[in-house]
This record gives C-alpha cells, sequence and structure tokens, in this order.
C-alpha cells in the first residue's frame, strides 16, 4: 500500500483552481520528484497535501487514512512534514530554538537526540546553534529548515524548491543529504524547478502543467534528454503522449 | 526646576505600569493580529476586582494584583474560547467586537458598583526621590510592574511555550506545519494578554481612585503606548511607555489636565503619519 | 424600476404614513424620529466604511461638530438654525476633509484606532472650551413658541418627524447618488483591495477624503436638524464613546455595503434601545449595555447585516464566499477602468 495517496484532488485559492483533478501517490522508500514550470500547481500540490491549503475536492490518504479534513498540525503529528518554499523560519528565535520547536511535544532529552542527529546531516549547523534565525544566509536557513522538518521525524518530507535563490555549491550540500534521509526510512517528495538534480534521485517523477499531471513515470528516458521534459513543460505533450 | 523633577521623576514611575500594559496588548497584537480594543475594559476589570477582592478579604491591594490578573485571564480566555475565535477572522471586524465588549464590561460595571469612585489606595507613607517628594506606595506599584514585566518576558524568551508563542507572531503556517496546535497559543497569547491587563488595573488602582469609564482612559493611554513603540515590538513599548507617561504629565503640570487626549491624539497621529513603524522602527506596519 | 425601487418607495410612504398613525403616541413618535435622524448618520458611516472600507469610530463627531457650529452660528450671530446649516455644515465638511487627509492614509485598524484618538480629543476640546459651547452642560438652543421654520422651531411633534424623514431621504439620496456614481465603483475597488486600485492609477488618498467628506455632510445634516428638535447638544451626545457606536451598530446590522443598511438597521435598533431605556431607564449605562451586547451579537451571527443575509455580493464585510466575489467584482471593475484613463 502507498504511504501517501492524493485521490482525485483539487484545490486553490478563492476563484483559482490551482490542482485539478489530480491522483498521485508516494510509496515507502521513493523519493518522488515534481516538476513544473511556475503557477503549474506545485506548491499547491504540496499545501493541499499538508493541509494548509484546504481540498475543494478529493482526499488524502497518508498511511491508510483519510486525512483531508484533518488540520495541518494534526497531519503534521502523524508524520508529515514540510519544508516550505522561501524556507519560512522564526527570526526572532534562534537557530537552536527553530529546531527544538520542530520537536515540540517531545521531552528535553529527546530534543537533544534529535538535534545531534540534525548536526551529523548538516555539520555547518554545529557553529550558529546560537545566532538568530534572521540573519542566517539561505543556504544555513535552508539547512535549518529541513532539519527543523526533520526534528519531527516524520515519515514523508515534503520540500517546496529547496534550490530557489540558492548558489548551486550550496544546494549541492542540501540534495547530498537527501540519499541519507532516504535510507533512515524518510519517504520524499520534493518539488523542484532544476530538473537535472532531480532527475539523479528520483525514483519516479511527475510533470504539473496547469494544475494536471502531464507525465508521470521512472523518468529514465529523460536522463540522457532532460530537453524532452519541456515539451511536458509547455504542455505541447499530454499525459496520453498525444500531440496537443 | 522642582516641578521638572517631579514631572520626570511621577513619569518613570508611571511608566512602569505603562509597561506593562503595551506588554499585553503587543502579545496580543502579534499573536492574533487584533489590536485589543477591550484592553481598557480589562484593566478597570482589574481594578475592580481588587476593590472587590479586598472587601472580601481585607488583603493588601499589592498582594490582589496577582488574583486580578487571573481573574482577568480566565475572563479573556472564556471571551476568546466562548466568542471571539467563532467571529470572522478579520482584524477589524473583531476589533469591533472588542469594542462592543468594552461597552458590555464598562456598562456592566455601572449598573454592578455606580457611578461612585472606587478607591482602594494604599498609602505606605512617603519618602524622597532626587529632592522629589514621592508616594512609598507608587514605587512599589513601580517594583510590581517591573517584576511582571520581568517574568513575562522572561517566560516568552526562555520557556518552551514562550518561544512557540514568539514563533507564532513571526510565521503562524510554520508552527502549524511542525505539529504545535496554535489555536491554543492563540487562547494563550489573549488571556496572558488579558491577564496582564487585569494585573495593570490592579497596580494602577494601588494609587488612583477610579470609576468604569476610567477604563476608556486606559484605553487611550494603551494605545498612545503601543503605537507610538510600534505595534508588535516590545521593547519600542518600554521607551514609548516612559515617552506617554512624560507626555501626559508634562501636559497636566504645563499646561491643562484637561487636554492631555487631545496632546496624545496629535502625538500619535504625527507618529503614524512619519514614523508608522514606532520610535524604534520595529514595529508592524 | 425592478422591484427593488418598488419597494424602496413603499418603504418610503409607508414610513411617511407611519408618522401619522403614531401622532397619538409621543414616545413612538420620538422614537423613530430619532432613528431617522441616526439612520442618516448610520448611512454616512456605511458610505465610509460599508462602501470605502474605512471603519471609523467617530462618524457621530461631525453629527456633533456641525450641530454645534450651528448653534454657535445661531447663538452669536442670531442666524436661525436652518439657515446657518449651510455654513455649518460646509465647514464641517472642510474639517472632514483636513482629518481625512491627516487620518485617511493610515489602514484598517491605525485608521478606527485615530478616530477614536480623535473623539476623545474633541471631547476633551469641548468641555476646554466651555466658555463657547457650554462644556460638560450642554449647549442649549433657546426655546421660541410656535413655528419657525428657519429656527427649526415648530410646535407640532409630527413636523419634527418630517423633518427628520426628509433628513432620512435626503442622507440615502446622497449616499445613493455617490454609489452608483463612477465614484462609487473606485470606492469598492479601494475597499476591496486598496494596493491593485492605487496600481490601476487610482488615487486612493484623495478619493478616501472625498468619500469622507460627503458622509460628514450627511451626518452633519442630521446634526443641525438634531439640534432644532432637542434644542440641547453636549459632549457625551456628539463625541461620547458610547454614542458612537451608534451609527456603527446601526450600520452593520442593516447591513455595511447595502444602501438601505443604515435605515434598515437604525428602525431595527432605536426600538430595541428605547424600549430597554423605558424598562431599565433609570440605571445609568444600560443604553451602552445594550449596544455593546448587540454589536457583538451581530459581529458573530450576522455580519453582513439583515439586509445581506440573501446577498452573496455587496457586503463589505470579509467571509469565505467574499473572497470570491472580491476577485470576480476586481477583476470586472479593471475592464471598466481600463476604458477610463485617468479615473
Amino acid at each position: 500500500m502507498p504511504l501517501l495517496t492524493c485521490d482525485h484532488l483539487t484545490a486553490g485559492y478563492s476563484d483559482l483552481i490551482a490542482v485539478r483533478d489530480l491522483s498521485l501517490s508516494l510509496e515507502e522508500g521513493e523519493l518522488f520528484g515534481l516538476v513544473g514550470p511556475n503557477g503549474a500547481g506545485k506548491s499547491t500540490l504540496l499545501k493541499a497535501i499538508t493541509g494548509v491549503v484546504p481540498l475543494r475536492s478529493g482526499s488524502v490518504t497518508f498511511q491508510g487514512h483519510s486525512v483531508g479534513s484533518l488540520p495541518p498540525e494534526v497531519r503534521a503529528r502523524r508524520g508529515m512534514a514540510m519544508v516550505q518554499e522561501g524556507r519560512r523560519l522564526w527570526p526572532t528565535l534562534n537557530v537552536r530554538d527553530n529546531l527544538m520547536l520542530g520537536a515540540y511535544h517531545e521531552k528535553r532529552k529527546e530534543q537533544r537526540v534529535r538535534e545531534e542527529e540534525v548536526l551529523d546531516l548538516f555539520p555547518a549547523l554545529r557553529l550558529i546553534l546560537k545566532r538568530s534565525a534572521g540573519v542566517l544566509s539561505g543556504g544555513e536557513q535552508q539547512m535549518v529548515a529541513v532539519g527543523r522538518a526533520l526534528m519531527a521525524k516524520p515519515k514523508v518530507l515534503l520540500i517546496d524548491e529547496p534550490s530557489l535563490g540558492l548558489a548551486p555549491i550550496i544546494v549541492d550540500e542540501i540534495y547530498a543529504s537527501l540519499p541519507t534521509l532516504l535510507e533512515n526510512g524518510v519517504s520524499i517528495i520534493l518539488v523542484e524547478q532544476e530538473v537535472r538534480r532531480l532527475l539523479d534521485l528520483a525514483t519516479r517523477l511527475a510533470v504539473l502543467h496547469e494544475g494536471e499531471v502531464a507525465y508521470e513515470g521512472d523518468g529514465k528516458q529523460f536522463r540522457d534528454n532532460p530537453e524532452a521534459l519541456t515539451e511536458y513543460y509547455l504542455g505541447t505533450v499530454s499525459k496520453q503522449g498525444r500531440e496537443q | 526646576m522642582d516641578v521638572l523633577m517631579q514631572v520626570l521623576v511621577s513619569s518613570v514611575l508611571l511608566a512602569g505600569v505603562y509597561y506593562i500594559i503595551s506588554l499585553g496588548l503587543n502579545i496580543i497584537f502579534g499573536v492574533l493580529d487584533i489590536v485589543n480594543f477591550a484592553h481598557g475594559a480589562m484593566i478597570i476589570l482589574g481594578a475592580y476586582a481588587s476593590y472587590y477582592l479586598s472587601r472580601l478579604t481585607g488583603w493588601d491591594p499589592f498582594v490582589l494584583v496577582i488574583f486580578d490578573g487571573i481573574i482577568v485571564a480566565a475572563i479573556g480566555a472564556l471571551l476568546y474560547l466562548g466568542y471571539l475565535r467563532y467571529t470572522t477572522n478579520s482584524p477589524l471586524v473583531r476589533m469591533f467586537a472588542l469594542i462592543g465588549f468594552s461597552s458590555v464590561v464598562v456598562a456592566t460595571l455601572l449598573v454592578v458598583s455606580g457611578s461612585t469612585f472606587r478607591d482602594v489606595t494604599v498609602d505606605y507613607g512617603l519618602t524622597e526621590i532626587l529632592g522629589v517628594t514621592v508616594r512609598i506606595s507608587q514605587i512599589v506599584a513601580f517594583v510590581f510592574a517591573i517584576v511582571l514585566g520581568a517574568i513575562t518576558l522572561l517566560a516568552l524568551n526562555y520557556t518552551k511555550v514562550g518561544k512557540a508563542v514568539n514563533a507564532v507572531t513571526d510565521d503562524r503556517v510554520s508552527v502549524q506545519l511542525s505539529g504545535i496546535n496554535d489555536r491554543n497559543l492563540s487562547l494563550l497569547a489573549f488571556a496572558v494578554g488579558a491577564g496582564l491587563a487585569g494585573a495593570s488595573g490592579g497596580i494602577i488602582s494601588t494609587y488612583i481612585a477610579f470609576i468604569p469609564e476610567s477604563g476608556l482612559q486606559f484605553a487611550i493611554v494603551a494605545f498612545a503606548v503601543v503605537i507610538i513603540g510600534g505595534l508588535g515590538d516590545l521593547r519600542g513599548g518600554a521607551v514609548a511607555a516612559l515617552v506617554v507617561a512624560l507626555l501626559q504629565t508634562a501636559v497636566s503640570v504645563y499646561v491643562s489636565s484637561a487636554l492631555v487626549n487631545t496632546a496624545l491624539f496629535l502625538t500619535v497621529l504625527l507618529v503614524l503619519l512619519f514614523r508608522p513603524r514606532g520610535i524604534l522602527g520595529k514595529g508592524r506596519i | 424600476m425592478n422591484w427593488r425601487h418598488w419597494a424602496v418607495i413603499v418603504a418610503a410612504v409607508v414610513i411617511a404614513a407611519m408618522g401619522i398613525a403614531l401622532e397619538g403616541q409621543p414616545f413612538w413618535l420620538r422614537v423613530f424620529t430619532f432613528a431617522m435622524l441616526m439612520s442618516a448618520v448610520a448611512q454616512s458611516w456605511n458610505l465610509l466604511a460599508g462602501y470605502t472600507g474605512q471603519w471609523s469610530l467617530a462618524q457621530l463627531a461631525f453629527f456633533g461638530i456641525a450641530a454645534y457650529l450651528a448653534g454657535m452660528i445661531e447663538i452669536y450671530t442670531g442666524l436661525p438654525l436652518l439657515m446657518g446649516l449651510l455654513p455649518a455644515v460646509g465647514l464641517t465638511a472642510i474639517f472632514a476633509a483636513f482629518i481625512g487627509f491627516a487620518t485617511l492614509r493610515l489602514r484598517g485598524h491605525y485608521f478606527a484606532v485615530v478616530t477614536f484618538f480623535m473623539l476623545s480629543s474633541l471631547y476633551e476640546l469641548v468641555r476646554y472650551f466651555a466658555n463657547y459651547t457650554g462644556g460638560q452642560y450642554g449647549m442649549t438652543l433657546p426655546f421660541v413658541e410656535g413655528n419657525d421654520v428657519l429656527m427649526l422651531q415648530f410646535d407640532n411633534r409630527l413636523t419634527y418627524y418630517y423633518a427628520a424623514f426628509a433628513v432620512m431621504v435626503i442622507a440615502t439620496a446622497i449616499l445613493w447618488g455617490t454609489v452608483k456614481s463612477p465614484l462609487g465603483l473606485i470606492l469598492r475597488s479601494i475597499r476591496d483591495d486598496q494596493d491593485s486600485a492605487a496600481a490601476l492609477g487610482i488615487r486612493t488618498l484623495g478619493t478616501k477624503v472625498l468619500a469622507m467628506t460627503i458622509s460628514s455632510v450627511m451626518a452633519g445634516i442630521a446634526g443641525v436638524v438634531y439640534l432644532g428638535w432637542s434644542k440641547l447638544m453636549d459632549a457625551e451626545t456628539a463625541f461620547g464613546i458610547h454614542n458612537s457606536l451608534d451609527p456603527v451598530v446601526g450600520g452593520i446590522l442593516g447591513g455595511a455595503g447595502q444602501l438601505l443598511g443604515g435605515v434598515v438597521g437604525q428602525f431595527a435598533l432605536r426600538p430595541i434601545v428605547a424600549t430597554v431605556y423605558d424598562v431599565f431607564g433609570s440605571l445609568p449605562g444600560v443604553s451602552s449595555l445594550a449596544y455593546g451586547v448587540i454589536l457583538m451579537l451581530v459581529i458573530l451571527l450576522l455580519p453582513k447585516g439583515i439586509l445581506g443575509l440573501r446577498v452573496a455580493q455587496g457586503s463589505a464585510l470579509k467571509l469565505s464566499g467574499f473572497e470570491t466575489w472580491r476577485d470576480r467584482t476586481g477583476d470586472k471593475i479593471k475592464v471598466a477602468l481600463s476604458g477610463k484613463k485617468g479615473a
């Protein structure tokens, strides 16, 4: 049984439907990549899965349970964690506190243990634990954001555009940590603009175009031919493979 | 010169209470995005709580301050749980709902207690600071306020819950996504804000007599402090508390006590026009 | 002319006829006379808050200022009230423009808080300059026997009723005219999304000031006629925070953003308040208790007001369905305005 399923999911904002009748599933141990042009609905999909945006219709099933009507903090406690686009740390708190709140409900001892695990993954954070999150560089912020999500020991990690606004060398570090996460039993949905990195890591891949899935598969055919993906981006080829 | 020293010293002592009034307002604003129009009413509720409690128990009003805080915090919690959270989620609408509540409170107090001035002022005698005669109760009030403020700030910055509250003021969605129940934090913030207001009322009642309408005057002071200090800026609130206390005292002494609100109005207007983020520039627009 | 227009005309006729029907009941005649005067103020609040999105607490202040000015004009220059109405309301409008210019730059809650400060300041000032205004005892106008239209003095309660009726009609007509004009469209675009409006080239500050000025005229006329009726104006009536809630509650209860919101609201509110007064009258604070409770209940249960009950559109308050309407109307406005450069 898949870990996470979206079934005929429709979601959006006021007048704008961003995601339309979308169905996807995530298996355990997978890294599922989600690509598509701006406005395709990738962020909205993640927000609908985590509960930040309400579902218009359809359902989200996580670990066999329907979670579509649950508020975000309940879904989070069940094992869903999200790294938002733009990081969204808490600037009035320092790095350690930002991390700690990710494991808010745990006892102090357990929090320290998990913090250590995160620091093993991102050693650079050790030096800046007491620094205010508001003054961090983009790369540091991204590490803290991912770390914060990991503090909850999630089963599913949803990451929204981690490379946005970051220098490639920093992005390398973030991406380097992902295989470790997979080994540790965290399944990942990764939304990215930078298709190439995704192709190396993703077990499966979907291209979103105007709120619908234009392609879904293991992406192998694009490894040596990433340009072919753009056709799905632009919507010239639909899910059925027919020319539009 | 004597008069000036008098003004300065009384202002500093007054600023203590003004600071915790603004602290309560800023916490509520930071977490809930609402300007608590009922803050003045909550302050006067605290004062009346002291009055009735002291008649009941005969205890020293300073001791009663804690109870005032708890009582008004409870009222605030009930208001939030039983009413506020069900209203339209718009800060403006909720503000007007709180104005309604403020009217209800003041009117109820009028009905219950009438318009006689109530007095639980305390007389510990007089002393001198920098050549100015002050009542010892004023100094105790100041110390009480500072201690209460310090405890609140320590709790905000060093406890798990306090940090969560801070997080909500920064980014509520992230708090939710981290599995933390933000609605409980909203409730807590509102109750704490109300409690601080109630405690302020208790403290204020130790040195002035009051009637239900005094709540409106306290509301004016409270808003003046948070606007001048910058909405949501706790440090700015400290500076602004002093500014407002000075302004009030100076205008009373040098111009007329009947023009204080006009002075506050003009100051607030100028600040909003030229420095909308408040004195230290860290407030929220 | 659709059924709505007919409904309004019928309602107006009914209200006018009601005056004659109530002739033998001075209590109710008074209640509804006051209701109609206050409905003008509520409509003025409706214009500023319901249609332009600026929630003021001080609308009653314009009512009071115009009354004070007209009264002082009569006392110091002998110019009778009805003739003093024009300069009084004119000066009030100028004051409103100034105040608006200073305060309408501020958004949402800041604006509301500042109006609160302004109210308390005006209250103080009126009492400070007691020599001119009568201070806390208020300003009383000499009572004259018989009918004198110019002094707005009638010996018949019924005539006051119709004077108030005229005021209500005038105020509603002004509101209607403003709302239906191109200005009305612009006001609503400011209410819904000021930033988008500004991006389209709309002079948001100037428009808001205009709205406030127009609303002050509506309230001001009511104030002068009120003075003719009651012969008394004091700081509490004009600038008391409790009384200031009256037009707000009336506006919200009737429906902020509805053409007849202020009227319906006041006609619903006044009998309630009057009855409360009648029953509990001797207890001070009872009317503010009534306002407070009603305001709290209306916001909770009926935020769109009575007239907003069946209406999905046209409400000033944000409910989830409103967001949809807002965006849709925003698009309509953008289309409409793109054909009107420099609007």
